[in-house]
């Protein structure tokens, strides 16, 4: 006897367009879709507005001078114009950026600013518009995090209540039909009630997967949920490989981060276990005043061959400001804006330095519509790949996820609209939730907890900042080992409501499927570009490797090829120049 | 660093579980101060990694840059509006509590319903001193009622 929907669900919620993230790009896509006569939902893993990479964000917003001048009305250079903040991008991006999206996205990044300007986010009064590496003009305007979220839910509230918010509720799964994307299912956290969440659409923007690495600059929710449920929905995914690090950052125990990279111009000592000057051996002349990639690998370097020290968060060396004068430091800390303690403990101790995962730049394959390869699955902001390239200029995240989002929530109403009424398959829908409350019914097993430790080491080391051949085979092995133990992972505790060993035995999973397509990408493109830095190929092939990797599942396992880049006609005249 | 893991805290932690008790009750847990600067955050962790996997706690940015900006770990360390990542904890006795008593609904142990969307605007003020001008807005709404 087969079971009803109705039966298999906890609760039913139906919906036209389906929005899983609910911050930046979610929020953006929420704004437009609801304007279009559709209904629309969006679920999240956090509280609106209060978790999520946005509101942490830096936070300046790029777009073109001339733009930002007439639109935005802010002094900006007026020589700078679309075609160069185009070519910048391009040139941080090594050339792989889909060209298609970079234009759309230098032509709507002011009106998007200007936008959010409309609905109340305050510019920097002191540094309106900031000059950042790697712009070719002053682009940056300046706001905050906080300021960006406030705007966002200004423009949430003009809908009332027209976007249903369920917070606190994890996506598990993209539902299909017919090759097409039907709704999705997710966990309301409070009760651990199981909902279907039947639409015509579905937009997938949960950020980047920063947690997937146990040192991060980013939140902590961001486990790459959004990037596991597309891949097994069947979606590509592009140059999954190029994560952003910052290279050198610290943290003050237990879960705090901070990047170091000012402190290096003031030649700070990076010493391994044996208290060497490590850096004396990558980099005699310039020492820890090197560039990023250079000082990024020969941490990793001393880490790899066990020089490093190591604890539970993962494995680091330490650097030491105790070589230079007690004022030079207080004059040098005046200029900038850490707390006295933190200036205090640094002229007494060493501190641990590593590099930390920051942003990612690879991810879901979409068009310049924000349309992936699977009809009704849409995916815009951190989660998506190919806007970025190989490296995000400082300041075009917050760009990219207001001008995605926007794409999205358009292109994803002007779908529903026409779509048919979607058919759920019960059976894939009771598969799922079978596999979900799997974990709770385990008497004994492995614990989750554990196991996102071991994940999030392994891909700090092997997967992380600097790559070689050998780990990456060793790190994929290990990702097929680790899933075969996830069948057997339990929580010790029972309850519905809030079990975070529960929690975390969802994230796993997701942890493991985004990892091993970063992993697999990385080792498929034998070259350094970028982020992308390989120990056994470092130089930049631009004979063989002006490509894109593709990556996909198909079956379980993941295939990879490579695919000609996507260009315009401007993009080709500044290739060749 | 070997010699702060001999400092212990005694933690006071409020529990309650909407589908398993009527009444809130408090737990106690005894864990070492393992870093100089551990934080009340800090103890949450250990206390979930090592002692009791049912404790239910969110935490969210978590930077030494950018702490306490998300305002998730909201909570009364000691009767006191703090949030937990920036919270210095000593050795001795410490209190955690959710907000409660300032209108935040207890959805689990020290998770509370946060304010829904039109007033999370209003109240958007994560720093520190969040709390205590979340109690000013509330006691004024009260007298005003």
């Amino acid at each position: 006897m087969s079971r009803t929907l109705h039966e298999v669900a906890d609760r039913l919620i139906d919906t036209d367009v389906l929005i899983i993230g609910s911050e930046g790009a979610g929020a953006r896509a929420a704004i437009e879709a609801a304007g279009y006569d559709v209904r629309v939902t969006v679920v999240t893993k956090g509280s609106v507005a209060k978790t999520g990479a946005t509101l942490t964000a830096g936070t300046d917003i790029d777009a073109d001078g001339k733009s930002i001048h007439d639109l935005c009305g802010l002094p900006a250079d007026e020589r700078d114009t679309r075609e160069t903040f185009f070519k910048d991008m391009l040139v941080e991006g090594r050339y792989i950026n889909n060209q298609k999206i970079v234009e759309r996205h230098v032509q709507d990044a002011a009106l998007r600013l200007k936008e959010l300007m409309d609905w109340g986010m305050r510019i920097s009064p002191k540094d309106p518009v900031n000059w950042a590496p790697g712009h070719s003009y002053r682009r940056g305007v300046m706001s905050t995090g906080r300021e960006v979220c406030k705007a966002l839910i200004r423009g949430l509230q003009m809908f009332g209540r027209k976007i249903e918010y369920f917070e606190h509720t994890m996506a598990i799964d993209v539902l299909k039909n017919n090759g097409r994307a039907v709704g999705a299912v997710a966990v309301d956290l409070e009760t651990g009630e199981f909902l279907v969440l039947p639409a015509k659409a579905v937009i997938i923007a949960t950020g980047g997967g920063l947690k997937i690495y146990g040192f991060t600059t980013g939140n902590q929710e961001l486990t790459g949920d959004g990037q596991a449920i597309a891949r097994r929905a069947g979606a590509d995914f592009i140059d999954a490989q190029q994560i952003q690090f910052l290279t050198t950052t610290f943290r003050h125990p237990p879960v705090s981060l901070q990047s170091i990279n000012p402190i290096l111009n003031i030649s700070p000592w990076l010493l391994n276990r044996f208290g060497e000057r490590f850096m004396m051996k990558y980099d005699p002349e310039r020492l820890e005043r090197s560039t990023r990639d250079k000082i990024a690998i020969g941490i990793m370097r001393e880490i790899w061959d066990r020089r490093g020290w190591s604890d539970e968060l993962g494995s680091y060396v330490i650097m030491s400001l105790k070589h230079l004068p007690d004022n030079f430091v207080d004059n040098w800390a005046r200029t900038r804006s850490y707390s006295k303690e933190f200036i205090e403990n640094l002229k007494r101790n060493a501190v641990p330095a590593f590099s930390a995962s920051h942003f990612f730049c690879g991810g879901i394959r979409i068009n310049e519509r924000c349309e992936t390869n699977v009809p009704g699955l849409y995916a815009a902001g951190e989660v998506t790949g190919g806007c970025h390239g190989t490296n995000r200029l400082s300041g075009n995240a917050i760009t990219q996820v207001i001008v995605q989002g926007k794409w999205a929530g358009e292109a994803a109403a002007e779908y529903a609209l026409k779509a048919k009424k979607p058919e759920i398959d019960v059976k894939q829908v009771e598969e799922i939730r079978n596999k979900v409350y799997a974990p709770l019914e385990r008497k004994e097993g492995n614990s989750a907890t554990k196991l996102k430790k071991n994940i999030q080491r392994m891909a700090y080391e092997d997967v992380g900042v600097v790559r070689i051949a050998s780990r990456l085979e060793g790190a994929i092995k290990e990702i097929n080992r680790m899933k075969v133990d996830l069948p057997m992972v339990y929580t010790p505790y029972k309850g519905k409501s809030f079990n975070m060993p529960w929690i975390d035995a969802l994230e796993v999973r997701n942890m493991l499927d985004t990892l091993e397509i970063i992993a697999r990408c990385a080792l498929f493109r034998t070259e350094s570009r970028g982020n992308h830095n390989r120990v056994d190929y470092p130089e930049t092939d631009n004979r063989n490797w002006l490509k894109n990797v593709i990556a996909k599942e198909e079956d379980g396992e993941v295939k990879i090829w490579a695919e000609p880049l996507v260009t315009t006609e401007f993009g080709e005249k500044i290739a060749s120049s | 660093m070997e010699k702060a893991s001999e400092k212990m805290a005694k933690v006071r932690v409020f529990r309650f579980d909407p589908l398993k008790d009527e009444e809130p009750h408090y737990q106690t847990y005894d864990v070492p101060l393992k870093y100089e600067n551990m934080t009340a955050l800090g103890l949450l962790l250990h206390i979930y990694e090592n002692l009791d996997p049912s404790l239910a706690f969110m935490y969210s940015c978590c930077r030494l840059s950018e702490q306490g900006r998300c305002g998730v770990c909201d909570m009364f360390i000691g009767g006191e509006g703090a949030q937990a990542c920036t919270y210095q904890v000593k050795e001795g006795e410490i209190l955690l509590e959710p907000p409660r008593i300032i209108g935040y609904p207890v959805i689990k142990d020290l998770i509370t319903r946060q304010f829904s969307l039109v007033d999370r605007e209003k109240f958007f003020v994560p720093r520190t001193n969040a709390l205590h001008r979340f109690r000013k807005t509330y006691e004024k709404i009260k007298g005003r009622e």
